[in-house]
């Protein structure tokens, strides 16, 4: 039996668009395990976003129950999700969204200063992590001095150093030409086979096929799960 | 230290916001410094003319005068005051020691007869009391070089009018003496004065102790004014005296100048509300400057403000990041501030500029601008702490946002 780092268990989200309740999610129930790399897959307006904010614990479902490892969060319990964000889950944005004001090293340092790491520790994570990332040349460029796929590689540089549970990525190769974002799914892939989790939305399909396991959303409803284990 | 880096960098953003936000504290500030600075040099002036003039650091009184309402004139003066002045010129830092009286009187050319308030003074040690403090002390000449001839006095400007005497001319001064009977005395107008004060020369007549104690009749003097060679010695000469009497057992009461001039408190305090009210616009100027930065900054960082929120910075954090910017906002524009302010005083002091008398007073003064850390670094501290609250109201914005509508601002 595999271990559940997070657990949805009939959860339904929907926001108000006026006086009118627009669904978002349709009581969901889904599992995410150690290891995976799992691709949340859908049209626009499927709840795709929507599933990964709420993994991602920076909102909140209306009902049902979210475990993360041990810890149950949902129903008001949110009081210490900033800290559950900060220890246990990484973010891989769209567009990005680096601190402009700080440079490549310190971006990535952020999180760890967050969770007090000692200032020795940090530069050997950073370091190592920025060579993994193909970055360590340009620790000291601000993110206006990069590409688009030097972005990228920052924000999952910051995601990851802090060896978190989960890694969140949505739409990460969106705002990318195919060559960069193909460059930058095969570096998730190549962390995922270090062991980090990763859960990332797309509706393009050549990224939705690199997927181990894919959830395919329908107007905010689990259509189908696929498991493709033989890809590796 | 990261959160301190985040709003110091963040400032630089948008340098030209940031600009004109730092000249309007700059300008604001720096001006409030000028007023302050020409403020407390026309209370300096105050101070060391009423001291210099009037009062003198302390003045010496017999306790009784003090304790008991007087039924004639000198009833509780100071009769052994040759011997307490002797022991005070004494003393270290004592650079003046001399009699006063006041009487009031009815003063006749003749013809006319009007009320007068009298001075009776050491004219030498008078002028010796002005010139302590940029003054020629002038007035006087006129009495020391008569006061051995004949009897003498100076009538204020207003009263000569009045008289319609002039300098070469008698009148006659009559008042009660110590034992209770009339006294009248013909003295020499030798010369005329301005105090200051128009409605003070309207009655005023300077007349040498000497003559005063025959009019009087006594050889007592109501009291002995102090003065010290530096205001700030008061407080430690006060003690000091009042020891002394109390070791040789002198029944005498000292007080300080400022126990003995009401009128420069009530300038002081008019001066006090004035810079106050100053003070609380260029406040609410600052305030609201930083304040609309610091909202303006947030707004624009909606998205990273939500991407520091996800990755797991607290909203405390978050608060204290903008707080820190208007910190650095405050520090810079107050440095800024003190700069400008020293710079521009000091200017208009170089220019020389004089301005007209200020009302009820005869004599034009200097426009001078003082530059002092007692004023200085209150305002800085002041001006530093006004953008860190004006900082912190915005930035209290960052506890209502949702994470995922921050995330999703365009």
């Amino acid at each position: 039996m595999r271990y559940a780092q997070i657990r949805f268990e009939q959860v339904s989200k929907s926001y108000k668009l006026g006086k009118t309740d627009i669904p978002a999610l349709r009581n969901v129930s889904l599992e995410v395990h150690k290891g995976d790399f799992l691709v949340i897959a859908g049209p626009s307006g499927s709840g795709k976003t929507t599933l990964l904010n709420l993994i991602g614990l920076i909102d909140r479902p209306d009902s049902g129950t979210i475990t993360l490892g041990d810890t149950t969060v949902s129903n008001g319990a949110f009081a210490s999700a900033s800290a559950l964000r900060r220890d246990r889950l990484g973010y891989v944005f769209q567009t990005f969204n680096l601190i402009p004001v700080l440079n490549v090293y310190e971006n990535v340092e952020y999180p760890l200063i967050l969770q007090g790491v000692e200032k020795y520790r940090r530069k050997e994570l950073v370091h190592q992590m920025l060579k993994k990332t193909g970055l360590y040349s340009r620790m000291k460029h601000k993110p206006r001095e990069l590409s688009g796929g030097q972005r990228q590689r920052v924000s999952i540089a910051r995601a990851v150093v802090k060896n978190p549970d989960i890694v969140l990525a949505d739409e990460p190769t969106a705002n990318l030409d195919s060559g960069t974002g193909k460059e930058i799914l095969s570096l998730m892939q190549e962390l995922n086979e270090e062991g980090i989790t990763f859960v990332f939305s797309s509706h393009d399909p050549v990224i939705i096929e690199k997927g181990r396991r894919v959830v395919k959303l329908h107007d905010g409803c689990i259509q189908t799960i696929e498991e493709r284990e033989e890809q590796q | 230290m990261t959160f301190l880096k985040l709003g110091f960098r963040s400032l630089f953003r948008q340098k030209r916001r940031t600009t004109l936000t730092l000249v309007v504290i700059t300008f604001g500030v720096g001006c409030l410094l000028l007023t302050m600075g020409h403020t407390a040099f026309v209370e300096w002036g105050l101070k060391e003319s009423t001291i210099h003039s009037e009062t003198g650091h302390l003045q010496i009184f017999n306790t009784a005068y003090f304790e008991n309402e007087e039924d004639l004139i000198l009833e509780h003066g100071l009769h052994n005051h040759a011997v307490i002045e002797s022991a005070l010129n004494q003393m270290l830092d004592v650079q003046l020691v001399q009699a006063r009286t006041n009487l009031m009187g009815l003063i006749s050319n003749g013809d006319k007869s009007v009320a007068f308030v009298g001075q009776a003074v050491e004219p030498e040690k008078e002028k010796q009391l002005r010139m302590m403090f940029f003054s020629s002390g002038a007035s006087f000449d006129s009495l020391i070089a008569y006061q051995q001839e004949e009897d003498c006095v100076i009538l204020g400007k207003g009263l000569a009018e009045s008289l319609k005497v002039e300098p070469g001319d008698w009148v006659t001064l009559m008042t009660n003496t110590a034992d209770g009977a009339l006294n009248a005395i013909d003295v020499k107008v030798v010369d005329t004065v301005q105090s200051g004060s128009s409605e003070l020369d309207k009655r005023l007549v300077r007349i040498p102790m000497r003559t005063a104690g025959m009019l009087l009749n006594s050889d007592k003097v109501e009291k002995l004014l102090v003065t010290l060679d530096d205001t700030e010695k008061t407080e430690a000469m006060y003690e000091k005296i009042t020891d002394w009497a109390r070791r040789n057992n002198y029944s005498i009461t000292v007080r300080r100048w400022y126990e003995q001039t009401r009128y420069y408190h009530q300038v002081r305090q008019f001066f006090f509300q004035i810079t106050g009210f100053i003070s609380i616009i260029l406040f609410i100027i600052v305030f609201f400057s930083t304040s609309n930065t610091i909202m303006m900054s947030i707004v624009e960082r909606t998205r990273e403000i939500g991407t520091l929120l996800s990755v797991g910075t607290s909203r405390f954090q978050t608060i204290k990041m903008f707080a820190f910017e208007g910190l650095f906002l405050g520090l810079i524009g107050g440095l800024l501030s003190i700069a400008f302010g020293y710079v521009l005083s000091n200017g208009i002091n170089s220019l020389n500029i004089t301005l007209p008398p200020p009302p009820g007073m005869l004599n034009e003064y200097q426009l001078s601008v003082r530059t002092e850390a007692v004023f200085y670094i209150p305002v800085f501290i002041v001006t530093v702490a006004v953008t860190i609250v004006s900082s912190l109201l915005p930035a209290m914005r960052v506890t209502r946002m949702k994470i995922v509508d921050a995330l999703g601002h365009i």
